[in-house]
């Protein structure tokens, strides 16, 4: 499996075509690994775990040169790494979430269940532990955090379980959780966020204030975002909205206002709260998600 | 402004004329601009179904935009409307109205100036006339004009001429207006039509806007004279229209409203055998055109000396008679005039009659019995009626009846006023031309009957189903002449006609109690051309006239000799019914030496051979004129359609013109008519005259000389005008659709 292979794996295009959310994990994170000039795959402590056999982008510092003067072979030496972090993903799976566009391949909740499993491999890979919670109006599934390498089938079944089909509460859950998690976490909420912009904010500051670190992966679908629609369209409601009638082409300036005012606010409180902000559309690959996370997990060491 | 524009905008409506102005256009614009509004609505309830999860985001953008969208598109809406609604009207040709005697306009305006040149535009108010007014007014249209503008000049006369033009030299034109003069003549209002109708096909196809601009007094008896045929309003109705059609009509009134007028209206003699050393009596007929009563000093010229006046009482609005009897002392062609002091329309202040003075007056008799002794021919007794012989003290006249037989009548007739035919048995086709031409020409033919007299012949050349020379369908004779069984005698019911109008008065004149033995059953025709003079007592015709041409024929049904009646040997009636019939005939014998201007004279010489004349006009101009047809005189000739002063024209053969010659004198006068100022009134212009023609009126041109408000309206132009504001709205439209619609960010 060569690197642009690999890294194919991280369009929704082409993920959408796989099937089972651990493969899917386990491709992203290769694809979006290999296509890296560093290696993560190394540790930071001193007690030595094992070997590990050499692949190309490892660094050579970590090469174990006695074993290459007695065997001629190139093998890293690993060293048993302390587990330090614990990451909690927070899952929105409400109707909203069900949303998928007309040339988009996957809707936002398959999306957002992607970049959970995947961030969730690429923990568990370092020997991290992963929590997961998924949630509409009130909390469906939760999952403690563990490093167990088997843990990451009990996270995918969670997630595979989710059915969108409730209202979305988004601040009162992440109170909740705020309240549930004692120990201190990495919180990653995947969500549309379409809630109340002041109640969200408060739910993070709660996270917040609880010493957790956030990072807000917002998922939006493009025809969110862009309102491509030309025709007279009725627009049917999801989460008990009512129906509406109206001519998009003309309403179109006014509805991106209105939605560049709601990130801008959302943005806003996440920067004032030290929260990491990254907007995912469904149409892009999936690194970009990866790399919000990995730039966080770097920043934090 | 929008309003004030569209206020002015008038429709000449081509989809459906027959529905009026307006509503045609209006019925298929409302059709075709419900199309935007359909399409809008149908629009409306044609959409697509989607599921969405941020409402909260499109809720707001409605809610908050609700009102603006709405807006934008009923903006979008009503331009889609108005371009309908606009194209439509454009196709619609409407016209404009503009303020000012110019349109600025880089289209060329063809201006077209009509100036009335009859004789009452010489009417006289604050020292010009009417006529100086109308060319000064056209005097300033040229000046306001564009100097592209091709100009052309009209004078309404009869016929209404072509002074000048169409010319781009506005300062010929303005020359050729400075020397323009009034006419003596009436305006025709059908040959003005007609010639602006030429004009303005004169510039042929160049892209032009016409401007007809009729200057006129709008005297009513020229543009709604009595009498006038139902074909006249027809026809003027449809010159009008077809103008209209072309171009803007601008009807200038110059006329004024104080026109009080004194006219002399006609002069007639009482007698039309005028001798040397008798007096004669001339009439003259005053009117009197003003709201009071009038007593002018009438004045009666004869060769130009004043011979006799008199005062007469008029009362308003009515015509008097002022007899005058003067006693021409020679023979020859005389002129009369019946002069009133001169007033504010000086041109019919006067007329003129030329009096030929006579010894002799010779009569023709044809006879057609003819026979050695006296009283057995056919004319004899008449003969005798006309100048009994020897001549006596009480039995003077100038009535030289000349004998020919039936087959040398033809030779010289036209020396002769009246022709007599008495028994005369048939005639020819050449005999009938010659009769029909001395007919047209003003003379008199009376015919008796008699035994020689073949009906089928006179029916067929000389009756000719009532279009010949002879009043009456000739029938069986009634009676027997030789049995003397029957006897019929004259009728003369309530003596209406004017020929036996005299015999009422005299119960003793015999007419009542001649008795006719035999005469010829005749039928009138049913055209009622024919008037019955006198009938016999069972009611069969006796006695016919009828006009034909200038002239009169007369039938007498009976013989004029005693062989059918006693009348002629032994009745008082016979003398003066045969020269009340003489008379009568020749009634209008001096009318025929009298026109009116602007008809040309013809005149018939006395000699046949005449090939060159001269004349001397009024103003004292001699010419020399030849004879085209010898013996046959045309003043001016009739190609050059030039009219004439008013006056007195003198005629001698040039080849004879010695001191010792007689001329002819030849009356021209004005048109009476003329003498009527009374205007007419925009409202009698605009129903009676051009019933729905679309023409501006002004009468205040004069006070507002700076500012002139006229609206003129111009057909054909604003279609250009909306076809620019369409497509500006196109533009508009698609500008304002992307702003409003799906490309906007």
């Amino acid at each position: 499996m060569n690197a642009e292979t690999d890294s194919s794996y991280l369009d929704p295009e082409v993920l959408s075509r796989i099937k089972g959310l651990d493969l899917r994990a386990r491709l992203i994170v290769e694809g979006y690994v290999s296509g890296m000039h560093r290696s993560p795959y190394h540790g930071v402590s001193v007690e030595f775990a094992e070997h590990r056999e050499y692949v190309p982008g490892d660094d050579l510092r970590h090469v174990d040169w006695k074993v290459w003067g007695r065997s001629d072979k190139y093998y890293l030496k690993q060293y048993e790494e302390e587990t330090n972090l614990l990451v909690h993903m927070a899952v929105d799976t409400s109707e909203s979430m069900r949303y998928r566009s007309k040339h988009v391949s996957m809707s936002k909740l398959q999306y957002a269940e992607c970049v959970a499993a995947s961030l969730s491999y690429l923990t568990l890979q370092q020997q991290d532990s992963v929590g997961l919670t998924t949630f509409d109006e009130e909390i469906r599934k939760h999952v403690r955090a563990s490093s167990n390498a088997s843990h990451l089938n009990q996270l995918i079944h969670a997630l595979e379980q989710s059915v969108p089909e409730q209202k979305s509460t988004i601040g009162p859950i992440l109170h909740t959780l705020a309240e549930r998690l004692a120990h201190r976490e990495l919180v990653i909420i995947l969500s549309d966020l379409f809630d109340n912009p002041a109640s969200l904010i408060s739910g993070m500051q709660h996270l917040r204030h609880r010493k957790h670190d956030v990072i807000v992966f917002h998922v939006l679908d493009p025809a969110e975002i862009e309102f491509p629609f030309q025709e007279h369209t009725l627009f049917r409601g999801m989460e008990g909205h009512p129906d509406l009638l109206a001519n998009p082409a003309t309403l179109r300036a006014a509805y991106q206002t209105e939605l560049d005012q709601f990130l801008k606010e959302v943005r806003k409180g996440c920067q004032l709260n030290k929260i990491d902000y990254v907007l995912l559309r469904t149409d892009q690959p999936l690194d970009i998600a990866l790399t919000g996370y990995l730039t966080r997990r770097q920043l934090q060491k | 402004m929008i309003i004030n524009l569209f206020l002015a905008i008038g429709f000449a409506d081509p989809f459906f004329p027959s529905l009026g102005p307006w509503l045609g256009t209006a019925l298929l614009g409302t059709c075709l601009a419900a199309i935007p509004v359909l399409i809008h609505l149908l629009n409306k309830s044609r959409f697509i179904q989607l599921e969405w999860a941020a409402m909260t985001f499109l809720m707001a953008a409605v809610r908050k935009n609700a009102r603006r969208v709405r807006l934008q598109q009923l903006i979008l809406l009503i331009i889609r409307v108005l371009l309908i609604l606009l194209v439509i009207n454009a196709l619609a040709q409407p016209y404009r109205e503009h303020e000012g005697f110019t349109f600025q306009n880089n289209t060329r305006n063809h201006k077209i100036i009509v100036i009335d040149s009859s004789l009452s535009m010489g009417f006289q108010s604050n020292q010009e006339s009417s006529f100086e007014q109308a060319r000064n007014l056209a005097i300033r249209i040229l000046k306001e004009s564009n100097k592209g503008d091709p100009v052309s000049i009209l004078t309404m006369g009869s016929p209404a001429r072509l002074v000048n033009g169409p010319s781009y030299d506005h300062s010929m034109v303005h020359n050729q207006l400075k020397i323009l003069k009034n006419s003596y003549e009436t305006a025709d209002l059908v040959s003005t039509l007609s010639q602006i109708e030429v004009t303005l096909k004169l510039l042929g196809d160049q892209p032009l806007l016409n401007e007809v601009y009729l200057i006129s007094d709008l005297q009513k008896s020229n543009w709604l004279y009595e009498n006038r045929s139902p074909n006249y309003d027809k026809e003027v109705g449809q010159l009008a229209g077809r103008i209209d059609d072309q171009a803007a009509i601008i009807v200038l009134d110059v006329g004024q409203t104080e026109n009080e007028n004194l006219g002399v209206i006609a002069v007639s003699s009482d007698n039309p055998l005028v001798t040397p050393d008798t007096p004669t009596t001339l009439t003259g007929t005053i009117g009197n055109f003003s709201r009071k009563v009038q007593n002018p000093l009438v004045e009666l010229w004869v060769n130009q000396q004043m011979t006799a006046r008199q005062t007469v009482s008029i009362a308003p609005y009515e015509m008097a008679n002022v007899r005058f009897h003067p006693t021409f002392p020679r023979e020859g062609n005389h002129s009369v005039q019946i002069r009133i002091p001169v007033d504010q329309l000086p041109a019919d202040n006067q007329r003129w009659m030329a009096v030929p003075v006579e010894s002799q007056f010779e009569i023709l008799c044809v006879n057609g019995k003819s026979a050695g002794r006296f009283f057995q021919r056919a004319t004899s007794y008449l003969q005798t009626a006309l100048a009994p012989q020897p001549a006596s003290a009480f039995s003077s006249t100038p009535i030289r009846p000349i004998i020919v037989p039936e087959s040398r009548w033809d030779e010289a007739i036209q020396n002769y006023s009246c022709i007599f035919f008495c028994n005369v048995g048939q005639f020819t086709e050449n005999e009938f031309a010659l009769l029909k031409q001395h007919l047209q020409e003003g003379g008199a033919i009376i015919w008796f009957l008699g035994d020689q007299v073949i009906s089928e012949n006179y029916n067929r050349i000389l009756y000719r189903g009532g279009d010949g020379v002879f009043p009456v369908e000739l029938g069986n004779r009634v009676g027997d002449a030789d049995a003397m069984n029957q006897i019929f005698l004259f009728d003369p019911k309530e003596y209406e006609h004017d020929i036996i109008k005299p015999f009422q008065s005299e119960p003793r004149s015999g007419l009542v109690t001649a008795g006719v033995y035999s005469y010829i059953k005749s039928t009138l025709p049913p055209n009622q051309k024919s008037q019955l003079v006198l009938s016999y007592n069972n009611g069969d015709p006796a006695i016919i006239e009828q006009s034909i041409g200038k002239g009169r024929s007369i039938v007498v049904t009976t013989a004029a000799d005693s062989t059918w009646s006693n009348w002629p040997q032994s009745n008082p009636s016979y003398v003066p019914l045969i020269h009340q019939l003489l008379h009568y005939s020749i009634e209008d014998r001096l009318q025929k030496q009298t026109t009116q201007v602007g008809n040309p004279i013809r005149l018939l010489l006395p000699d046949p051979r005449t090939r060159q004349v001269d004349i001397l006009t009024p103003t004292g101009i001699s010419e020399s004129i030849d004879l085209s047809t010898p013996g046959v005189l045309f003043y001016p000739a009739p190609s050059l359609q030039t009219t004439v002063s008013p006056g007195i024209y003198r005629v001698q053969d040039a080849v004879s013109n010695t001191s010792s010659s007689p001329s002819i004198a030849f009356a021209v006068n004005h048109p009476e008519r003329e003498s009527d100022l009374t205007k007419l009134t925009h409202q009698e212009l605009v129903a009676q005259v051009w019933p729905g023609i679309d023409f501006v009126y002004l009468t205040d041109w004069m006070d507002n000389d700076t500012n002139q408000k006229v609206n003129i309206r111009h057909r054909g132009m604003l279609h250009e005008l909306l076809i620019y504001i369409v497509l500006a709205l196109i533009m508009a439209e698609s500008f304002l659709a992307w702003r409003f619609g799906p490309s906007y960010r």
